[in-house]
């Protein structure tokens, strides 16, 4: 049961209503408690174990931290940290990090599966014991609160990364039934319902067979793969967002966003603050923040490792394997290279004389590109994989394909086009400058709830039918790419 | 006041219902449009009978006899004939592959007949199908079956594997096969709505063709294409026309289990293998590769389905009709004509007669 089945949808209806049937307080958050824990298991079985584990460790960690005396309080924080990661470390890294150095793992550990969202709910709660550790939030003395923050059900699976002085206050649960925050809600769980199912479901079927055979795919392909798959991913963990979002609003706690219009960003620093938000921010709070002022003394070479470092932990976050550390490691790089450049690509924009508007334009699209040609790395199981990627993208047959696609297309001669996905998957162009075209919308503020009702009726209705033949004609709807962390 | 007070007090009720009334309210309003889609496609689905379950269609075919129905995915037909037999009750049923359609209950008079063709392939199937219509105490006097040469070859069951689905079809598979001709061709639905009342399923409304309240498919509007025998692409060696040296145990075993609940439920088990065209015969008769077939036509082998309690009628060569493409609706099909003809022949035999004395009598 993933936030976009609609499973989910009937299990939230039924919790939104009995939330609101129960006084606030403690049935409430016994609710809540109950529920999160319940769709936990649906979704991962046995692993709720795990999830208990984080959360009773944050929340015996974040008492002894309370308790700070002397000079052991450092070494309880050390150890609350260790005890919280050390699952993260086990299911998620310790096949890696054992085959770097080329020990061979016993198979009953090598096989462990990971259990859904670990990365997500490990920094939540490792978040809230370095908030404790820095005196920034008061240890929770209510287990069930605490247990709550670690494991609710909209975030528990793929965020957003709550932080605990954000979340915590708001887990009193004695909001009454507020039919706008419940319909703003509904608003943005039909927008992630959009995303997810319409856009990202749809994008995904060309990715999957590009990235499956990259060897059989000519260089064009690969290129408009690539280029799906940055929106695909970004329908899908936008879409999950929303959702997830739109269902804690219902239940009276806001969320942080996570996306914020990442594809119109100008610069690789610029997009890392409008895509996984939570994520970017929880780093650059807990990791650069920190590095930076350790390494101040350093000048430039202090900025530029803890950038670095920043970066490439962000990468290995998402997964274990050194295309991850290759994937945050680049982005370290472009984010340097952007921050000492951007003084001289603007002088060098200002001489050529080109228009501010036309500028921002062509940064987002190299931007862009730049991204989606990084997420190769993110997408593909083998770095070997990647390499076939950009040999080929970089290839002059890359031209050549391109040509040859522009001949029949514009002029209907030509060879015939040999690139099933080009010729299958045009269609989908569409969906990309929707996402475009929407994402240029918002950030102008024209958003969905300030059209006049009879639009948001149509688009309610046709976007609903649309999604509703959806999940009827798929019998198994696609997980969200981010579950896999 | 305390907190508690507070929350009960008619004020705070009042304003929680007005904020439920409020949420529902909207949300009634906005997706009206869609409710009210919803509300017709349901209806319309209903109306041509493809979200009916198959009890309620067996009850509406009851209520006159030129009703006719072909619903569902064309791919499995057994949970409607399954309620029709338990509707009916029938003295007679016929069973089989698409081989068995052309049976009608006409023959077989004054019994009562049912025709369950196009519902099992294979005899572990015919016995599970036999399983299923007895299981409330109730069996025909009589089970006319297909049994043709093939059924006893290896490995031949997993040709039809997932055609005998026990399973009803789905709500909401059956409602997508509206929206998806409402999708593709509405104008051909609303041509041939007006059918609706006396044909359900989509597929029958669309075609006018499916199954009549004796389970024998509804002759096709036209007559068939006499070209087709000959030039259609079954031909030997493809299924169902497989090719063996010699019949397979495993599949005698499967006709023994089979023949062995007819006993118990004390069902008569007539077998008729059915006239092919030459096309099949030629490329049987005389092919190396096609012990199977002469082993099948062995005096031997039909002594053993007679030591089986199995009444065997072997008409696979007819030369009334084997080069007649216009009693055959396909290579392996003979039409109502040439199996009515069977039909006779089976009735008058006199071990037919010792087991249903009233055959053919008016």
């Amino acid at each position: 049961m993933s936030l976009s089945d609609p499973a989910y949808i009937g299990f939230f209806a039924v919790v939104f209503v009995l939330f609101y049937l129960l006084p606030g307080g403690t049935a409430r958050l016994v609710l809540l408690l109950a529920a999160s824990l319940a769709f936990y298991c649906n979704l991962a079985g046995v692993y709720v174990w795990v999830l208990l584990f984080v959360a009773t460790t944050a929340y015996v960690g974040g008492l002894l931290l309370q308790q700070r005396v002397g000079k052991g309080s450092r070494l309880v924080f050390v150890a609350a940290l260790l005890v919280i990661l050390a699952p993260l470390i086990l299911f998620k890294y310790l096949g890696f990090l054992c085959d770097a150095v080329g020990i061979t793992l016993p198979e009953s550990i090598a096989l462990l599966a990971l259990p859904v969202g670990l990365s997500f709910f490990t920094f939540a709660a490792t978040g809230y014991l370095i908030d404790v550790n820095l005196e920034l939030l008061e240890a929770e003395r209510n287990p069930l609160r605490l247990a709550l923050f670690v494991t609710f059900f909209p975030l528990v699976t793929a965020g957003p990364i709550e932080r605990g002085g954000r979340l915590l206050p708001q887990l009193d649960l004695a909001l009454p039934l507020a039919s706008e925050r419940a319909l703003a809600g509904l608003q943005l769980i039909f927008i992630g319902l959009v995303l997810k199912v319409l856009f990202a479901d749809t994008l995904a079927a060309p990715v999957a067979t590009v990235f499956g055979d990259p060897e059989s795919s000519p260089p064009l392909e690969k290129f408009v793969a690539v280029v799906f798959f940055a929106f695909d991913l970004y329908a899908d963990f936008a879409g999950y967002s929303l959702i997830a979002i739109g269902c804690a609003k219902m239940l009276g706690i806001e969320v942080q966003p996570n996306f914020r219009q990442p594809f119109l960003s100008p610069t690789i620093p610029e997009f890392w603050r409008t895509w996984h938000m939570s994520l970017s921010f929880w780093v650059r709070d807990y990791l650069f923040l920190p590095l930076r002022a350790h390494w101040r003394r350093a000048g430039h070479k202090g900025m530029i490792g803890a950038t670095l470092l920043s970066f490439t932990i962000l990468g290995v976050w998402h997964g274990a394997g050194w295309q991850f550390v290759f994937y945050g490691l680049a982005f370290g790089v472009l984010a340097v290279l952007s921050l000492y450049t951007i003084r001289y690509r603007d002088r060098a924009y200002a001489a050529l004389g080109v228009p501010q508007p036309i500028v921002r334009i062509i940064r987002a699209i190299i931007t862009f590109i730049v991204f989606a040609l990084v997420l190769v790395l993110f997408r593909v199981s083998y770095l070997n994989d990647a390499l076939l990627f950009y040999r080929d993208i970089l290839s002059i047959d890359m031209l050549n394909n391109l040509w040859v696609t522009i001949k029949s297309g514009l002029f209907h001669y030509g060879e015939p086009l040999d690139m099933p996905v080009v010729s299958a998957y045009w269609a989908d162009w569409f969906l990309i400058a929707a996402i475009v075209a929407g994402d240029i919308l918002v950030r102008n503020g024209y958003t969905l709830a300030k059209c006049p009702v009879s639009i948001q009726a149509i688009a309610y209705n046709v976007g609903l039918a649309l999604i509703i033949y959806q999940w009827m004609s798929s019998s198994v709807a696609p997980p969200f790419l981010y579950y896999k962390f | 006041m305390s907190a508690a007070d507070e929350a009960a007090s008619p004020a705070v009720e009042r304003s929680r219902l007005r904020e439920w009334g409020r949420l529902v309210g909207v949300l009634l309003l906005i997706l009206s449009p869609l409710l009210l889609a919803g509300v017709v496609l349901e209806g319309l689905a209903w109306h041509i009978g493809e979200t009916m379950p198959v009890s309620v269609i067996s009850t509406w075919q009851d209520g006159a006899a030129d009703r006719i129905w072909r619903g569902g995915d064309g791919h499995s037909f057994l949970t409607y004939k399954l309620a029709r037999v338990a509707d009916l009750k029938p003295e007679i049923i016929a069973l089989g592959p698409s081989r068995a359609n052309a049976f009608k209950g006409d023959g077989f008079a004054p019994y009562t007949f049912f025709n369950a063709g196009l519902t099992a392939w294979t005899f572990d199937q015919y016995r599970r199908f036999l399983e299923l219509i007895t299981r409330d105490g109730y069996a025909p006097r009589a089970l006319v079956f297909n049994m043709d040469y093939w059924m006893l070859s290896s490995g031949f069951d997993h040709y039809w594997v997932d055609r005998f689905d026990e399973k009803p079809a789905t709500h909401v598979s059956d409602l997508l096969r509206v929206v998806a001709q409402l999708r593709e061709d509405p104008l051909r639905l609303w041509r041939n709505l007006p059918r609706a009342d006396h044909v359900h399923g989509l597929y029958a409304v669309l075609t006018g063709e499916g199954f009549r309240a004796d389970g024998s498919p509804a002759d096709k509007p036209g007559t068939p294409d006499p070209a087709l025998p000959a030039g259609d692409e079954t031909g030997v060696g493809t299924p169902p026309v497989v090719l063996a040296d010699h019949i397979a145990a495993e599949q005698v075993a499967n006709f023994e289990q089979f023949a062995t609940l007819a006993k118990a439920k004390h069902v008569a088990l007539i077998g008729i293998q059915l006239p092919y065209y030459e096309k099949i015969l030629n490329g049987l008769n005389g092919n190396p590769q096609a012990g199977i077939w002469r082993e099948f036509e062995s005096t031997e082998w039909h002594r053993r389905f007679a030591d089986s309690g199995v009444i065997f009628f072997d008409f696979a060569d007819m030369p009334a009709y084997r080069d007649k493409p216009e009693y055959f609706l396909d290579s392996l099909d003979p039409d109502a004509r040439v199996v009515s003809h069977i039909t006779q022949q089976v009735m008058a035999d006199p071990r037919v007669r010792a087991l249903l004395p009233k055959a053919g009598m008016p």
